[in-house]
């Protein structure tokens, strides 16, 4: 299955399953919405132009702390669906 | 940190011999190309994760993020935030697809796809100039960081920097670089959870939290700093005083300044940070020395799971950087302020880390806190110097110029080129001594995200892409990007009417996205398209 050359394109023999492309691109995408929106979100509120949004205070710490912690979180959770995908694949 | 620290001496020395021991193990271990470039994929996924997090975590998020923390509070958080989410679009886009497709370099995947010699030559390019850049502000803030740790002039501190940056690769090779990466990157994490333990302990009654509970009664230096002179700070019995007193004093006369967690005070406008945040998270996806690591492991899970204990160690680091930082600007209030005063922000920031560990635990501390800040700059370095050079071996060596070369050449044409690099990068990195580090790290970052990124994520999940629009993406992707980083440099405000922001990822991205994507649908040759998908997607 390696590169016979290192010039030319490859030679896999492997047969292309349309079906289970699809499937991994749209779980792709799908958990990079899920981590994007999280990511920007958190991100853009943190900003001067909308500090009044991250300076919300929750349980008397501003919004913004919880939404970064939130990105790892986010992150790690992202992270086990991913591998658990790549499981059932 | 000089004779007057032995203890700490002694500790950077052992590190030092440590490492350069660890390497010269690895060299039995490389007699081959496969050997040397990837350490023959033979890595577990266990070692390069660790491996891969030493190699990420340079001194800037050892040293810089905490330190830029201690100074201006959570707005400085967000670079560590965005270095951690690149992690997870590498991850789910790119780590799997990368494995399958490629042998040792990020041209192996567009050569497997679409064949030819100016497609690797160009991906080597691109390779060379990110690693390059990339490469400069390690040893640029290794020369300042050295010269203020130990004393030495900065001239000495960057030589010995590259010469065992250099000796590290050509003793070595990838066997050895893994294992000194894995190692330095569990001094980091160590040294950081260190600091962390020993400030919650020493200062806060062994309560983490009490630690977010005082950075939200506590004014930001870089706030307090402007309102100093009107701060009346109670008299001691000894005649001098302790870190809060000043804190509280500074917050008794001024109840309206912002605290350590207010948001939006250090942070740029939402324009600036979008480029900032989308440079940082698509940047790791085209860094080539983080790439390379895929390919030391056996299979595309084993990818995976490395990036996994990488994400996870990363979590960890990043969130005990923030703690570590506002512990940092309370124990030390009084000496940030002092060096803000005297208008040395830099030296504050690269120092305040160092000064924290000298302040919790004395010598000891303090060397091992030089030891990870070495350890932060060695195992990016190597792991930038190993990637071009088995891109310049690999891709143009034995691809282009010499195609029937023996093993044993590629691997001395490798050292050469680590050393012809490491003397580039030096003399570099005297020439740019006084360019801000953190500049020229975001200028990598944001010239990454606009070439290797989109043109790597669209080869292993788009059909239509054509080869055509490859290199038309890279081309654009490099020159926007260039030219909107030198724009900054050059304090352009704005070009063609076009704004001029702090990263060039805004415009860079896109521009390359659109020309990769418009090119191919106006071209025809896909390459080996159903093939090269079957492989790159194979379970």
């Amino acid at each position: 299955m390696e590169n016979p050359s290192p010039n030319k394109p490859v030679v896999s023999g492997v047969e292309f399953d349309e079906a289970s492309f699809r499937r991994k691109l749209g779980s792709a995408i799908k958990l990079l919405l899920i981590f994007c929106s999280m990511y920007f979100f958190a991100a853009l509120i943190a900003t001067r132009d909308l500090k009044a949004i991250g300076g919300v205070e929750i349980l008397g710490m501003p919004l913004a702390l919880y939404t970064g912690m939130l990105v790892f979180v986010v992150g790690v959770v992202v992270t086990r669906m991913c591998l658990n995908l790549d499981r059932k694949d | 940190m000089n004779l007057e620290n032995p203890i700490a001496f002694a500790i950077l020395v052992v590190s030092l011999i440590a490492v350069v021991y660890v390497s010269w193990w690895g060299k039995k271990y490389t007699s081959t190309t496969s050997d040397f470039y990837v350490a023959g994929g033979k890595i577990s996924p266990r070692l390069n994760g660790w491996a891969m997090f030493g190699d990420y975590c340079s001194a800037a998020s050892f040293l810089g993020v905490a330190g830029a923390i201690a100074l201006a509070g959570v707005d400085a958080w967000w670079v560590a935030i965005g270095f951690f989410g690149a992690w997870i679009f590498v991850l789910v886009a790119l780590a799997g697809p990368l494995k399958n497709s490629g042998k040792f370099t990020v041209g192996d995947v567009l050569v497997g796809r679409f064949g030819g010699r100016s497609l690797k030559f160009l991906a080597m390019f691109t390779t060379v100039v990110i690693g390059t850049l990339y490469l400069v502000p390690q040893i640029v803030g290794a020369g300042h960081l050295f010269e203020l740790l130990l004393g030495w002039d900065y001239m000495v501190t960057v030589f010995v920097s590259a010469i065992i940056m250099g000796l590290m690769v050509v003793l070595g090779g990838m066997m050895g670089t893994t294992y000194n990466q894995a190692i330095q990157g569990v001094i980091l994490l160590v040294a950081m959870l260190l600091l962390f333990v020993l400030a919650a302990l020493l200062y806060f009654g062994g309560n983490p939290l009490a630690i977010i509970a005082q950075a939200m009664n506590t004014v930001p230096p870089t706030e307090a700093v402007k309102v100093m002179a009107q701060v009346t700070v109670p008299p001691t019995p000894e005649g001098a005083y302790g870190p809060f007193v000043l804190a509280e004093a500074v917050r008794a006369g001024f109840a309206n300044l912002p605290h350590a967690l207010t948001p939006g005070i250090a942070t740029p406008d939402a324009w600036n940070q979008l480029s900032l945040v989308l440079g940082l998270l698509l940047g790791v996806a085209g860094l080539p020395h983080i790439l390379i690591r895929f390919y030391t492991v056996k299979d595309a899970k084993d990818a995976k799971k490395g990036a996994e204990i990488t994400i996870a160690g990363l979590a960890v680091f990043y969130i005990a950087v923030l703690f570590v930082g506002f512990a940092t600007m309370m124990v030390l209030y009084p000496a940030l302020i002092e060096m803000l005063q005297a208008g040395q922000r830099g030296r504050a920031t690269n120092m305040a880390i160092p000064l924290l560990g000298m302040e919790l635990g004395g010598e000891v501390v303090l060397g091992i806190i030089a030891a990870g800040a070495m350890a932060a700059m060695l195992s990016t370095s190597v792991g930038l110097l190993i990637s071009m050079t088995t891109s310049l071996s690999h891709d143009v060596y034995a691809g282009v110029l010499r195609p029937n070369s023996t093993d044993r050449e590629r691997v001395v044409f490798a050292k050469l080129g680590a050393v012809v690099l490491t003397l580039i990068a030096l003399v570099a990195s005297i020439w740019l001594k006084d360019q801000n580090v953190a500049i020229l790290v975001a200028m990598c970052f944001g010239i990454a995200a606009s070439t290797f990124a989109p043109v790597l994520i669209l080869s292993v999940w788009w059909k239509g892409l054509t080869k055509e629009g490859v290199i038309a993406g890279l081309v654009v992707g490099l020159v926007v990007s260039l030219v909107f980083t030198f724009a900054r440099f050059a304090a352009v405000p704005e070009i063609a009417g076009i704004r001029v922001l702090g990263n060039p990822a805004l415009y860079g991205v896109p521009a390359a996205l659109i020309t990769i994507i418009v090119v191919s649908l106006l071209t025809r040759s896909t390459g080996n398209a159903r093939e090269f998908m079957a492989m790159a997607h194979r379970n």
